[in-house]
């Protein structure tokens, strides 16, 4: 079953630094009865410094088991976790505190992770308290300081979470994330619950504070818009493991595998011409992650998929530099069984 | 459905032990009441020699652990012993009474399930309006009333004042169902007042929390009457908690019967209890004790199988 | 499967008017007093015609779906105005005559299945009393027509799921089963409050084109409520973008998404991000919607608009005609030039 072979996807831009590694790794639940959940089921992939790695993938891909486990929220029950070169397994606690630090995570709603009888202003401290990090003074300068850079006035301060909005409560907590000077932030799907215009804001902040703090970012979402929009390089997850991983030009615009190129055409879209007028949509639903399909996770969707599909696992192979697929028609697999030519929506997608 | 028999077979090997240890419980308090069961079976005024010889004779100097043992055995094949005063079975005895208790209390129950729950429907439905103030307000002082202070009011004016109802007493419910229903209903009345109260609350609370959710939005997007959403769908989907309350109430009136049978001098079991527990009867005590806990262990497995019908979603959980 | 050539266009302007809210407003009564959160509403929805009604949270076009069936919560909201459907108004239609029309001509869907279903009675049940609230036949017919309801909206083995709970059911799977409930009385309207919203995005494709394909085969018009454009885009004839309680577009859909006429929608546009974008920044809309206790007197978009004057602040703003069949809440409609998406 577990004869894959493992190719590492390598930094895109030769010897940039490996800020976290995956290596087939795994978080398996166990269950009172019958197998355990595979909610990750080997996935192997680095994230470099200073880029957005984009996670993308339906409900019940596991893309949230491996947001924690990507910041030691989530032990892992197989494989290997890299974090600044050193393994979080092997570390003592007080280490492991010191090394979680540089590792933060955000999540979707941004009231369940404040305490609503906090100010907004011991909200931000209370990271800096824990870590105790500064003087007291420091702190308060610090607090401001944070407010400031997502784009709060000193005087939010003084507010309740209930007294904020939706994008603004979200803004607290990247403050709160930001505090403790991380070097990679997690962010799972915390754009999903906001309005458009909101969104569009959270997204340009995420960017400045890019640039201003040279962060790098693991964005884990399943609307396509926002991760073609703010990765670097995207993962496409499907049932615990990876379906694709390139380039956000090789993914968007030269998608290999079926699964990628059917959520491109799912994806709704404005722009009359790029409509999916006449385009299939994907038939099916995503299985349930206890009894995964055998072979190829995505067979019983795929409208390409043939008898040696079920039978094996597809090897995750690097067809292109730094594009990776787990598909045993990749490539080739641009005619469908039935004689239609499936290319022109790879073609359609990529124009422009 | 298999996730059906699964939640049944869980609670089945639950029951089991629960069962044991309330009979160890049963045991172990009748050996805490003060007094010696030894004292009481020799007489008032029997020597030291005679008290110990009765001890031996009714094997009481035996460890605790075999007196448990031979009691459980005997309780199995339904021998509760005998009465220290009358020598009569314990079991017999029970049998007699529990018919005139069993009426009171079921009486009590549909009358608070026929009173209480229209009650705390029209309550949640004008929710916040002053009719459901005074529904609220009734009911916190139903719970709050006496039992016993209601029975004596009962008494005073529906059976002595007006004549209208008798005031002690019980009729078999074979040799006179008519008597016997009239004879039940003041106690069941006084018995009720508190279960009418509870339940009017807890189907008015559970009852606003669905009426807020948003199957019942799509139900009147359906078109489907006011009636139907509140009597079908509004019913069932507070089924779970007002079976809790039912289950509740049995265990409660079953306890607050004890002092309305004195109030009105039915000879159910609840007064079989007082006068055994006054008289020190001990053998009488554990029986009747453990029988009500029986009762009551039972009736919340029922409850429990119950929840698996009404709810589907129950034995997934 | 795919849209019908009228697709671009939707039904012609000969084609019946069904549905016409006009004027509606709707208050919710608070401790301070009413506020207003839907002014002056109105649109029209043809036979057949598929209208998208856009915009962010609070703009009001939840309680506009809402108070067309009369389905504001009891008490605690007030509608004004009227909603012409067959020759009644149904704001001012007696309870008996609403029942009539829920379910039987228009229908509505709303955002979770899950929570939109009956937990404890299955789907079935929620069928067929459906049929039976609406016509009088046996349990057996009802039985009939509800699998073929379930059928129709594309659940595999529909005899067995007729039987089995909400809970039994994948979430694609409970929205398809809430369109039967919908639609199993074939009704000329279907209102869609967020439906896709909750869904992954493969499902909330197949949702859209069984949506596009019931209204194409039943004549059926559709009222899409979504924050989504794209969604909105994929799947209606026609745009109406609401702001701070208002309508302040309302035009054939390529012509709003192409040649927005309110700057609000443009600005909806430009926030939206697209792989054709790029990693471009974003134009986002600065400021923030004024809350309904404290609408400014004059364009309630003004304070947030870059291309407002002072004049715009003085005086509400009229729709005013900006085509054939378009109308735009600004000022400034007929000289800016603002930028949509690619044609």
């Amino acid at each position: 079953m577990n004869e894959r072979v493992i190719a590492m996807p390598r930094p895109p831009e030769g010897e940039r630094t490996r800020l976290a590694s995956a290596q087939d790794l795994q978080v398996h639940f166990p269950r009172r009865s019958g197998p355990p959940l595979r909610a990750v089921d080997g996935v192997s992939f680095d994230v470099v410094a200073g880029e957005t790695f984009g996670i993308i993938g339906e409900s019940g891909s596991g893309k949230s088991t491996l947001a924690r486990a990507l910041v030691c929220l989530q032990p892992i029950t197989g494989g290997a976790l890299t974090l600044s070169g050193r393994s979080p397994a092997s570390l003592s606690a007080a280490s492991l505190r010191l090394l979680r630090r540089d590792f933060q995570i955000i999540f979707q709603d941004p009231r369940a992770a404040l305490n609503p009888r906090m100010t907004v202003r011991a909200l931000v401290a209370e990271p800096l308290e824990i870590q105790s990090i500064g003087t007291r003074d420091g702190r308060r300068a610090a607090v401001l300081d944070l407010l400031d850079r997502v784009g709060l006035g000193p005087e939010f301060a003084d507010r309740y979470p209930h007294q904020l909005s939706g994008g603004q409560r979200q803004r607290v907590n990247i403050a709160r994330a930001l505090a403790v000077r991380p070097k990679l932030l997690v962010c799972d799907e915390v754009v999903a619950a906001l309005d458009v215009s909101i969104q569009a804001d959270m997204l340009n902040l995420f960017k400045d504070l890019q640039d201003e703090l040279g962060l790098t970012y693991v964005f884990i979402t399943h609307d396509l818009a926002v991760v073609a929009h703010v990765s670097d390089r995207i993962a496409v997850m499907y049932l615990g493991v990876f379906m694709e991983l390139g380039s956000k030009a090789q993914i968007t615009e030269r998608p290999l595998h079926p699964y990628t190129r059917a959520l491109l055409d799912a994806a709704p879209q404005a722009v009359p011409s790029y409509r999916r007028v006449h385009r299939e949509p994907l038939q099916g639903e995503i299985p349930s992650p206890l009894a995964p399909p055998s072979g190829c996770r995505f067979r019983t969707r795929c409208p390409l998929a043939v008898e040696v599909c079920a039978a094996s696992v597809p090897a995750w192979r690097e067809v292109q530099p730094g594009h990776f697929v787990a598909c045993h028609r990749a490539g080739e697999a641009m005619v469908s069984t039935d004689g239609t030519d499936l290319r022109s929506q790879g073609v359609r997608s990529a124009a422009r | 459905m298999s996730g059906n028999a699964r939640f049944l077979w869980r609670r089945l090997s639950q029951f089991l032990p629960v069962i044991l240890l309330a009979t160890i419980v049963v045991f172990g308090l009748v050996q805490l009441i003060p007094g010696d069961p030894a004292v009481t079976l020799a007489g008032e005024f029997a020597t030291k020699e005679r008290i110990e010889e009765v001890r031996r004779l009714y094997g009481l100097d035996r460890p605790l652990m075999v007196q448990y043992g031979a009691w459980l055995w005997d309780a199995l094949r339904g021998d509760l012993s005998q009465s220290l005063l009358s020598s009569k079975p314990v079991a017999d005895l029970i049998i007699d009474r529990f018919p005139a208790t069993l009426i009171v209390v079921v009486g009590a129950v549909l009358l608070s399930l026929a009173v209480g729950i229209p009650l705390g429907m029209a309550a949640a439905t004008r929710a916040r309006s002053r009719f459901d103030a005074a529904v609220m307000a009734f009911s916190s002082f139903g719970v709050a009333l006496p039992s016993f202070w209601l029975a004596m009011v009962l008494v005073y004016w529906v059976a002595l004042s007006w004549q209208l109802l008798p005031a002690t007493g019980s009729v078999p419910f074979s040799s006179a169902p008519g008597d016997a229903i009239a004879h039940a209903i003041l106690p069941a009345i006084a018995l009720a007042a508190a279960g009418i109260a509870e339940v009017s609350r807890q189907v008015r609370s559970a009852l606003i929390e669905v009426l807020a959710s948003d199957y019942i939005r799509t139900l009147r997007a359906k078109g489907l009457r006011r009636w139907r959403i509140l009597w079908q769908h509004g019913l069932k989907n507070i089924g779970v908690t007002l079976l809790t309350v039912v289950g509740l109430l049995i265990n409660r009136l079953l306890g607050a019967t004890v002092v309305i049978e004195a109030v009105f001098a039915i000879p159910g079991i609840g007064s079989l209890l007082v006068h055994a527990a006054i008289n020190k009867d001990f053998a009488v005590v554990q029986g009747v004790v453990l029988v009500m806990v029986l009762i009551v262990i039972c009736l919340n497995l029922i409850v429990d199988f119950l929840y698996a019908a009404i709810d589907p979603r129950v034995a997934r959980g | 499967m795919s849209m019908s050539e009228q697709g671009a266009s939707g039904p012609g302007a000969t084609v019946e008017t069904l549905l016409s809210v006009r004027g509606l407003s709707v208050f919710f009564k608070t401790r301070a007093g009413e506020t207003q959160v839907a002014s002056d509403v109105s649109f029209d929805l043809r036979r057949g015609e598929r209208v998208g009604l856009v915009g962010e949270s609070g703009c009001g076009k939840t309680v506009t779906g809402l108070s067309i069936l009369g389905l504001l919560p009891r008490g605690a909201a007030r509608a004004a105005g009227e909603v012409r459907f067959g020759g009644h108004d149904l704001l001012a239609a007696p309870e008996r005559h609403l029942n009539r029309v829920r379910g039987r001509a228009i229908s509505m869907i709303f955002q979770e299945p899950m929570s939109a279903l009956d937990p404890v009675f299955t789907i079935g049940r929620q069928l067929s009393e459906t049929i039976r609230s609406h016509f009088d036949v046996s349990t057996r017919e009802a039985q009939e027509r509800g699998i073929a309801a379930l059928d129709a909206v594309g659940i595999p083995l529909p005899r067995q799921r007729y039987f089995e709970y909400p809970h039994q059911l994948s979430g694609g799977m409970r929205q398809r089963a809430m369109i039967a409930i919908a639609t199993v009385c074939h009704p000329d309207v279907l209102i869609a409050d967020e439906a896709t919203t909750a869904l992954d995005v493969t499902i909330q494709a197949q949702i859209i084109d069984l949506l596009i394909r019931l209204s194409d085969e039943n004549g059926m018009a559709i009222l899409f409520i979504s924050h989504d454009l794209g969604v909105i885009a994929e799947a209606c004839h026609r745009l109406v973008t609401m702001y701070a309680g208002q309508v302040v577009e309302d035009a054939p859909l390529d012509d709003a998404l192409v040649r927005p006429r309110h700057p609000y929608t443009a600005g909806l546009l430009a926030s939206m991000p697209t792989r054709q974008k790029g990693a471009r920044r974003l134009t986002s809309i600065p400021g923030r919607v004024p809350s309904p206790a404290d609408m400014p007197d004059g364009c309630r978009f003004a304070m947030r608009c870059t291309h407002a004057q002072p004049d715009c602040r003085r005086a509400a703003v009229a729709l005013v005609t900006t085509g054939p069949a378009a109308l735009a809440r600004c000022r400034r409609a007929h000289e800016l030039t603002l930028a949509g998406v690619a044609a």
